[in-house]
């Protein structure tokens, strides 16, 4: 087909464009290779942007082992320098008394001998995000792939068992949005069930749906019985799982993201506000089924809140403006029933606290 | 030419766009901050967005005879989606205009691009050529994510990178439209152009193309959509839900591959035959799920069987379009037939979902396998006669 004008001035216009792109993205890319190379240095004792030491210094193993010999917390970091690497700090000290891991982590649970590290695709596994088993080196024992987008994990009390959640997309019903949950069994680092495979029950009858959805485990001290969401269209229920029954039972209604307080006698969850997009935390004792709003806690919570101790929490806020760095922070709440007291922030620029007592 | 030009972009442009959706939850969980159910709703915008905007399209193009300038503003509208996913930080409802902004602008380009491949075939290679470019258009979704992880592990997990390399990879599909694609010659002879209010009128009175169009709507009406095949698949197999990515990876892989032959069979045996063979393909999909054998092997099986499911009927059903529509109403009508299909999955999901809830995921499947071999021998005179109308 021959063009009726000349095509030559278009067609130089476009090998100018293809060089230009070409070139601009290398350029690009290369930059922002060399930044992340610099920012992933450890930073000297005198730099203000991370004056915490790197584990792998002698000042950091030393103060590491100080730290573990105290009650300690490991999060998060969203600090510039050390955005996404897994901290370990001392729980009266976290944002000061410090060490920073070269263990990159979305979200994290840690124990007194192990942790659970999920990572979303980050391109070094391929398309896979995944799970990391670590030790108290932050040694990876072992990856296992997930098959979306990480959002809650916990480690059962004894060790012997983690829980992983992760977000499908692509992968729509009428729901919302789609989530996996996947056990992992930490004695032989494979995973062991997808909860949607176990089967549930309510008020004694088989119940199945095609949009349920699992996320949010939390395990009692038996690590083979557990509570978690479970979710589908509209409806967000209590249950009560068991591993080798492979079996879950409903126990509640509106209740999101448990978590078993350590003694068990309370669970903090999430409470959907009617007709809104936003939750507020709220307080139930299994045993009895008391539920109670916590008081000082007025704006709208999205974590699955950490036990700092027998009638304290933990839980991420994002900020509605600026970057991560500045915008999310660790809080701390009182839970019991009539207090009202105003939650204050735990550690700045950091999410996925892990509380450990030795 | 122009059909190889038109796959060309529509591959640079679906690397760029898969690059985006493959990072884009870790990107706005992780690195943004957002939480998890925030994402839920922008995400939830990725599927309404896209079909008011093709009708619109189709109207304007036809009204305008510019398929590649239509096309380019769609995908112009792509591209700067990317820029605003940038610049939006964690504010949900500017996140929500980039992702819809990214919908519209495919919705957009949709229907001037099929009505330009339709106006650059020969009638009888119409099968080959959407063939041809559904292949090019599949490997580009196959490239985007390995571009994006490819990325993430040069910059050691930056998604500004994988964000501002997609809008260059997008700029440069805009520019190949732009350089080497070619709007068809308008009749020399000065006919004045027909009304074109009038044209959109004869569309309805147009038969062949009523009839084809409830066949896309009642054909759609039984095809359970992907993500539920695999959901099914997993429960009637027991497959670890870690490798349900591959079945993502692996059913586009066979598309691609069979598109090509299939519409170049089409275009042989008859656009219609190939229609319908591709739905008995279907059939035998659900038939693998109620007699499962084994994960990998129903796995493969449904794999094998929706990538030549969608070869023979997502390239398959424009050509037909193409043959019973004059040039006047030919973006407009291909968008109808486009959204009767969308209509009709819609409806085939939320039914499948009910019988599934209410009863067990055989009674779903058999359902539906039922409510197919019914759908096609009704249908298959219809089809027959507009075999004979578009030969």
């Amino acid at each position: 087909m021959p063009p009726r004008r000349s095509p030559r001035p278009a067609l130089v216009a476009f090998v100018l464009v293809t060089v230009v792109c070409v070139a601009g993205s290398v350029a690009f890319l290369v930059s922002r290779r060399q930044q992340a190379v610099a920012r992933a240095t450890p930073a000297t004792s005198t730099s203000t942007a991370s004056p915490s030491p790197r584990v792998d210094s002698v000042d950091g193993h030393r103060l590491l082992a100080a730290i573990r010999a105290q009650p300690h917390v490991y999060y998060r970091s969203v600090r510039p320098g050390e955005f996404g690497h897994v901290v370990v700090a001392a729980l009266d000290a976290p944002d000061d008394r410090r060490v920073v891991s070269n263990l990159v982590c979305d979200r994290l649970d840690f124990g007194r001998q192990r942790g659970i590290c999920l990572v979303a695709n980050d391109g070094v596994a391929g398309p896979a995000a995944r799970a990391m088993i670590v030790d108290l080196e932050f040694n990876v024992l072992a990856a296992l792939p997930l098959a979306g987008t990480p959002i809650r994990t916990r480690l059962s009390p004894d060790e012997q068992v983690a829980a992983a959640t992760v977000f499908v997309t692509g992968e729509h019903y009428d729901a919302d949005f789609t989530t996996r949950t996947t056990l992992i069994d930490l004695r032989t680092l494979t995973s062991v069930a997808d909860l949607e495979q176990f089967t549930a029950e309510r008020d004694g009858r088989p119940f199945s749906r095609i949009d349920f959805n699992y996320w949010g485990v939390t395990f009692r001290s038996n690590s083979q019985r557990f509570f978690a969401t479970l979710g589908y269209t509209g409806t967000r229920l209590l249950v009560e799982g068991s591993a080798e029954a492979r079996a879950l039972r409903v126990i509640r209604d509106n209740v999101e993201c448990p978590s078993l307080s350590p003694d068990e006698r309370l669970i903090v969850f999430k409470s959907r506000v009617p007709d809104s997009r936003e939750w507020r935390l709220h307080v139930l004792e299994p045993e009895g089924g008391a539920e109670w709003a916590v008081a000082g806690e007025t704006r709208n919570i999205d974590d699955q809140v950490e036990w700092l101790d027998a009638g304290q929490v933990l839980y991420q806020v994002l900020e509605e403006r600026g970057l991560p760095e500045d915008a999310l922070n660790v809080w701390k709440s009182p839970v019991a029933q009539g207090v009202s007291q105003p939650p204050v922030r735990f550690i700045r620029a950091a999410s996925s606290p892990a509380v450990v007592r030795p | 030419m122009n059909v190889w030009m038109l796959g060309l972009t529509s591959l640079v442009t679906d690397i760029s766009s898969e690059m985006v959706t493959s990072i884009l939850p870790a990107y706005l969980i992780f690195a943004r901050g957002i939480s998890p159910s925030t994402f839920g709703v922008v995400d939830g915008l990725y599927q309404g967005g896209a079909s008011v905007a093709r009708l619109l399209s189709g109207l304007v193009t036809d009204r305008l005879r510019r398929y590649k300038e239509v096309a380019a503003v769609g995908y112009f509208a792509s591209a700067l989606s990317r820029v605003g996913l940038l610049l939006a930080g964690a504010a949900p409802a500017w996140l929500a205009a980039a992702v819809l902004l990214d919908r519209v602008g495919k919705g957009v380009r949709t229907a001037p691009r099929d009505a330009l491949i339709s106006l650059s075939a020969p009638r009888g290679g119409l099968g080959t050529a959407f063939g041809v470019h559904r292949t090019l258009d599949t490997i580009g979704a196959t490239l985007g994510p390995l571009a994006a992880f490819g990325i993430l592990w040069f910059t050691q997990r930056d998604y500004e990178s994988v964000l501002v390399v997609s809008v260059v990879v997008a700029l440069f599909g805009l520019a190949i439209l732009l350089t080497f694609v070619t709007n068809p010659a308008r009749p020399s002879t000065a006919a004045p152009p027909p009304s074109d209010t009038a044209a959109q009128m004869r569309l309805l009175e147009n038969r062949p193309f009523r009839a084809l169009a409830a066949c896309a709507c009642v054909l759609g009406a039984v095809t359970v959509s992907d993500s539920l095949i695999y959901l099914a698949l997993q429960r009637q197999t027991g497959l670890q839900p870690v490798y349900f990515p591959l079945l993502y990876v692996a059913t586009p892989a066979v598309y691609a591959i069979a598109a090509g032959p299939v519409g170049l069979l089409a275009d042989r045996i008859g656009r219609q035959w190939v229609l319908a063979g591709g739905h008995m393909a279907l059939a035998l999909l659900y038939a693998l799920l109620l007699l499962p054998s084994g994960a990998w092997l129903t796995g493969a099986g449904v794999i094998a069987l929706l990538g030549v499911y969608y070869a023979a009927t997502d390239g398959v059903l424009p050509a037909l379009g193409s043959v019973t529509l004059p040039v006047a109403s030919r973006a407009t009508g291909l968008s109808v037939l486009g959204t009767a299909q969308d209509m009709g999955r819609l409806l085939a999901s939320l039914g499948f979902g009910w019988l599934w809830s209410r009863g067990s995921v055989d009674g779903a499947v058999a359902a539906y396998l039922a409510a197919l071999l019914v759908a096609v021998l009704l249908l298959l005179p219809t089809l027959r006669r507009l075999g004979f109308h578009t030969e």
